[in-house]
């Protein structure tokens, strides 16, 4: 299974990136940037990222235990 | 041409449905949005229908392309979610759900600010109830917060409403002017947009409605909201940002959630984000893509809340730490949750692929590569958790024994046309695109962008691959702004409620005590006064004296008291003396 | 102002009075004391309602009762402000009496003949002191008022009920006594107590003695409109029936205390003169902060009836702070409020009789689930308590908009962001309970269905009548057109 995975990002990376070269022309791209398989870099970045920062700002932050709130409430 | 509030079909169907046998409720309330399916398309664009009431005129219909658009949707998703909820025997939700329905219309309809404060109300007094329906103690605690806050938002609209009426006399509910008044009047809406920090509501309140509820839920308050600021604020730069940073914020937060519920309702906040901006950037490409990415996010968060719904009703479980390995057993509505997880990441062939990239594809034109960036940052998360995450730790993942229950037929019906339309869309774009209330100039199948799209999708795969061992849900939760005051909920009550109720429980206790002893030195002057004169040697002196001539500890009042008769003379001659004064005082000045 | 002699005024006030005699005459046959209170309150009514079409026009019924001497007569008239006050008083008796039956006979009460005969005299009290002419009448009436409430607040001659009415008595007889001394220092100042729109006082009388007025009218009329500090016999009279609650401390006692207000701060001194010795300001700002405390503590209060009793003298401040904001508007949205608050207040007081009748549960924290056997009457409850919180299309929402309006007209936002803030503590201490009844499960009410028709039928007519009034407030007794014509009357005459 996990083999199947990376021949398969290999692969669709690969082709995405000639179909890019081939017809992504006036593509618009980034910030104005715009090179082929950007998008490829940008996804796997972002998604890292996202996840990272995320998870720090929780761990540090605003994570609490599921029952934070039980007591300080008025149930009225 | 027939002109007529659809508003009005979903609340009188609301009023009779509880007279109605239990079978039949579940199909009258399908009949309620085909009719009024059949009322929209008689409709035409440019009408009004204005009725008064006190000195004001109150526009029930104004018919114009947006508002028309949104019509079409809020009825359609009242049809899917009705057909949905068809097993519902609790005829509570089902009218919350039709007059939740209808006062969504009803905005959508509104051309004065008295009847969008009418309809906004209702809005938030009937969708309460689908909190309420869930009846656990913890559902409990969410609508009252959520009954709260809304009736907050829906006050600040108010002084906003009358701000605008005092100032400018007009209560149109057209584009808005800066000024005070729009800016509270913006900040209701922006609270029913849950745009952050007013946001919190929702990620509160969502996951604890029913099954049903929240399909409903997810699909009107904010889309509502979405049309208002649509109508009244198009091209104000906060909500450009607001919106940029909304799409993020939803995304971030649903990185650390375990509820499956709480985590799609963190995305309609980043989704509703694409529309806030959009809406900020107020050109005829951007209003076009907020109000297709409204119609397309209506119906594919429906699916996908459907889906979650299904869970929970088939395990009674919503958290990923409690879920997993579900695929056997339920491969159909991971199948149709998919279809809903694909629009809205942006998939080719589904709605979110057509309206998404409108909304991105605006701010690029209004050169704002920020805002662009920022929304495409959003599209990976959103791929991420709704599309990867979520049914990875719910239906593959580790193996939790779950014996799941079966599911009705009606909830696949719901599922399946849902995710119909949300395909239909995403195939044949024009289905949406024409009604849309502006032309459209705007191809999304080119090249270029499917490459664009792919290349994102399938690499936010490949992150998630990567980290997959990390994302597993945790059994936390997650502080956001309702900390504000959840926290110091206990706190304000001591404080106001508790301590001045003790403090005038007291006074009151003093006061009756007061007004015995009044009685009691009235009814007996002398008696009183020698009690008193008793209980002060007592104080004084210290009650060393046993004598039996003190005063008996039955006190005995008659020992006392005056004659009759002497209190008789003394009352009549205090009278006679008042009337004599009285009758003189008329005379002189008569004379 | 155009007047013309009519027996109307009187035939209106004298009726429940014969009612009264007959009722104490049939106290061995129920069904037939039963029906003369029935009666005369169908015939008041419709009394009151013959009066309305020409008040409409302008034109007056009046009748003078006694003339002692200049200045010093007894005199009846039905203007707008007082029909406005008749009509609710007269056509809520009729249902508070059809209650009252349900209630005592659910109950099999002791001593009903007193309680329907002091009840009858009671309206008459009431609707005398809405179609008095002058101070001198209203005052004479107001004080028969308190006296012949007191049977009614003592009624269950509990340790409690006699300590409340004792209390009741002290608190309002002493409010009583301010207002006798008022009376006596207008009469002094202007020689007549005629009450005309726009005031009849001006400022030759001095700042000092104006003054003096005000503070005596403020704890005279304060003390039954329940303004704080003088609002403590309120929660205690909760002791008596439920009906007397509803009828009594929700549109006929109270109620005369902010038509009081009314009368002399529209047709004694006029809001121009008010607002020129600084008087407005001190009864807005007791207003307002009665209408907060009182909102925050009836979130405490676990017994139904207290809470209840809370909330009335928040929403009786909204009248007064009506009266207080020099503005039209706020003038009318008072008024309206009159009328509103009275519907949507004896809705939940209804309510919580039907509820304690048929189950004799008093308190919040045991009416869990009721809503599934008692659907109706919570039904009326929630939309009662969605009118109370201010929100459409209740009728609550037209008096707030009014209210609200009329202070931002002033410049006195302040006290617009307090209607809104009481409108959300109404929200939160009411529909809770809507939302206990409805959606906390409990097992406790199995064995109760609906009060009795005679209960039911009531308080469903009341929350409909909340909400016709919210969505056409002027097809009702032209409740808009009356309103805003006492506010303008108020007006153009003092401005």
């Amino acid at each position: 299974m996990k083999r199947n995975l990376k021949i398969f990002f290999a692969a669709s990376f690969v082709i995405l990136v000639l179909l890019d070269l081939l017809l992504g022309g006036e593509a618009h791209g980034l910030m104005g940037v715009h090179f082929p398989g950007l998008f490829s870099l940008f996804g796997l970045v972002s998604c890292l990222i996202i996840i990272l920062a995320s998870k720090w700002l929780g761990h540090y932050w605003l994570q609490r235990k599921e029952d934070y709130y039980r007591g300080k409430e008025r149930d009225d | 041409m027939i002109n007529f509030p659809p508003a009005v079909i979903f609340i009188l169907g609301a009023l009779l449905l509880p007279l109605l046998p239990g079978r039949v409720r579940s199909l009258a309330f399908l009949a309620v949005p085909l009719l009024t399916f059949w009322l929209l398309l008689q409709m035409e664009s440019g009408t009004t229908l204005t009725v008064s009431f006190l000195n004001y005129d109150l526009i029930l219909a104004r018919v114009d392309r947006l508002s028309l658009v949104f019509g079409y949707v809020f009825t359609l998703m009242a049809l899917l979610g009705g057909i949905y909820g068809y097993h519902l025997k609790d005829a509570r939700q089902q009218v919350a759900s039709l007059v939740y329905a209808g006062s969504a219309l009803g905005v959508a309809f509104a051309g004065d600010l008295i009847t969008l404060l009418l309809f906004w109300e209702l809005l938030a007094v009937s969708s309460v109830v689908l909190i309420w329906a869930r009846q656990t103690p913890q559902s409990w605690n969410a609508a009252m917060r959520y009954l709260m806050v809304h009736v907050f938002g829906g006050s600040v609209l108010l002084l906003g409403i009358l701000w605008q009426y005092k100032t400018t006399g007009s209560l149109l509910f057209n584009h808005f002017e800066p000024g005070l008044a729009s800016y509270l009047i913006l900040f209701g809406f922006m609270l029913n947009a849950a745009v952050p920090p007013l946001h919190a509501w929702l990620p509160d309140a969502y996951p604890e409605g029913t099954v049903t509820g929240s399909v409903f839920l997810s699909a009107f308050t904010t889309k509502v909201a979405v049309y208002a600021l649509a109508r009244s604020f198009g091209g104000f730069e906060i909500l450009v940002w607001a919106g940029a940073i909304m799409a993020l914020y939803g995304v971030v937060f649903a990185v650390l959630e375990n509820d499956i519920r709480r985590l799609l309702a963190y995305h309609i906040i980043s989704q509703v984000g694409y529309m806030v901006a959009a809406v900020g950037i107020g050109t005829e490409m951007a209003i076009n893509g907020a109000t297709a990415h409204a119609f397309a996010h209506i119906l594919y968060k429906g699916l996908l809340f459907m889906g979650a719904g299904a869970v929970l009703y088939a395990t009674g479980k919503s958290k990923l730490t409690e879920l997993g390995g579900l695929a056997k057993a339920m491969p159909l509505i991971l199948a149709l949750y998919m279809v809903g997880a694909f629009s809205i990441s942006g998939f080719p062939l589904f709605s979110g692929f057509v309206s998404k990239s409108m909304v991105i594809y605006a701010a690029d034109l209004d050169h704002r590569s920020i805002i662009a960036l920022m929304l495409s940052i959003a599209s990976v998360g959103t791929f991420l958790h709704t599309g990867l995450k979520l049914p990875y730790f719910t239906w593959f993942g580790p193996q939790r024994d779950l014996k799941p229950a079966p599911i009705p037929k009606n909830m696949y019906v719901g599922m399946a046309l849902t995710a119909a339309a949300c395909f239909a869309i995403g195939v044949y774009p024009n289905l949406l695109y024409n009604l849309l209330p502006f032309p459209v100039h705007y191809e999304p199948y080119t090249a270029s962008h499917l490459l664009e799209t792919s290349q994102l999708l399938i690499f936010t795969g490949l992150g998630f691959w990567i980290l997959l061992k990390k994302l597993g849900g945790e059994k936390t939760i997650t502080l956001d702004t309702d900390w504000f005051y959840r926290r110091p909920a206990g706190l304000a009550y001591e404080f106001l409620v508790a301590r001045p109720s003790r403090a005038f429980g007291a006074v009151e206790k003093l006061s009756l005590r007061l007004v015995s002893s009044l009685a009691q030195a009235s009814a007996n002057p002398t008696g009183y006064l020698l009690e008193v004169r008793g209980v002060l040697r007592t104080y004084f002196f210290g009650s060393v004296s046993t004598r039996r001539t003190r005063e008996p500890r039955i006190f005995n009042p008659h020992r006392y008291r005056w004659p009759l008769g002497t209190m008789t003379m003394v009352v009549l001659l205090a009278f006679v003396i008042l009337m004599l004064l009285i009758i003189w005082q008329i005379i002189s000045n008569a004379g | 102002m155009e007047t013309y002699y009519s027996i109307l005024p009187l035939a209106a006030v004298l009726v429940s009075l014969l009612a009264a005699g007959l009722i104490t005459l049939s106290g061995r046959r129920p069904n037939i004391r039963e029906s003369w209170t029935l009666l005369a309150g169908v015939v008041k009514f419709g009394i009151v309602l013959a009066m309305l079409p020409s008040v409409l026009q302008g034109r007056f019924p009046e009748i003078t009762l006694f003339a002692i001497s200049q200045g010093i007569s007894l005199v009846l008239r039905a203007d707008t402000l007082g029909i406005i006050f008749a009509l609710s008083a007269s056509f809520l008796w009729i249902l508070a009496s059809c209650f009252s039956i349900g209630y005592e006979r659910g109950l099999s009460d002791h001593k009903q003949t007193r309680y329907f005969s002091s009840f009858a005299i009671c309206l008459s009290a009431t609707i005398g002191i809405a179609f008095s002419a002058n101070l001198l009448t209203f005052v004479i009436f107001y004080e028969i008022l308190t006296i012949a409430t007191y049977p009614l607040v003592i009624h269950k001659e509990t340790k409690e009920a006699i300590a409340a009415g004792r209390k009741y008595l002290v608190y309002l007889l002493t409010g009583g006594v301010a207002l006798l001394a008022a009376l006596a220092l207008t009469f002094h100042t202007a020689g007549g107590t005629d009450f005309k729109a726009g005031g009849f006082l001006t400022m030759e009388a001095g700042t000092g003695m104006l003054m003096a007025l005000f503070i005596l009218f403020l704890v005279g009329f304060g003390m039954k409109a329940a303004v704080m500090p003088l609002h403590s016999w309120l929660p205690s009279a909760m002791a008596a029936p439920t009906p007397v609650s509803a009828l009594l401390h929700a549109v006929a006692v109270v109620k005369a205390g902010v038509f009081g207000f009314a009368r002399a701060f529209g047709f004694v001194m006029g809001p121009a003169l008010l607002g020129e010795i600084g008087a407005l300001n001190i009864t807005a700002g007791l207003a307002g902060a009665t209408i907060i405390i009182a909102s925050l503590l009836a979130f405490s209060q676990d017994n139904l009836k207290k809470r209840l009793a809370y909330s009335t003298i928040g929403h009786l401040s909204y009248i007064v702070l009506g009266v207080a904001i020099l503005s039209p508007q706020a003038w009318s949205g008072g008024l309206m409020h009159i009328v509103n608050h009275a519907a949507m207040k004896i809705t939940l007081f209804f309510c919580a009789g039907a509820i304690y009748v048929t189950t004799h549960r008093e308190k919040v924290s045991e009416l869990n689930g009721i809503g599934r056997r008692m659907p109706f009457t919570m039904g009326a409850f929630a939309l009662a308590a969605i009118g109370l919180a201010g929100i459409p299309p209740v009728g609550g929402f037209v008096s707030k908009w009014y209210l609200a309006l009329g202070a931002l007209d002033a410049g006195q936002t302040v006290y617009t962001v307090i209607l809104l803030v009481s409108g959300l503590l109404n929200a939160g201490y009411l529909l809770s309970v809507v939302g206990r009844a409805f959606f906390m499960k409990s097992d406790n009410f199995t064995k109760f269905g609906e009060a009795s028709l005679w209960m039911l039928v009531p308080l469903v007519i009341t929350a409909v009548l909340s909400v016709l009034l919210g969505l056409f407030p002027d097809r009702f007794f032209h409740l808009y057109s009356l309103s805003a014509e006492v506010a303008r009357s108020v007006f153009g005459g003092g401005l």
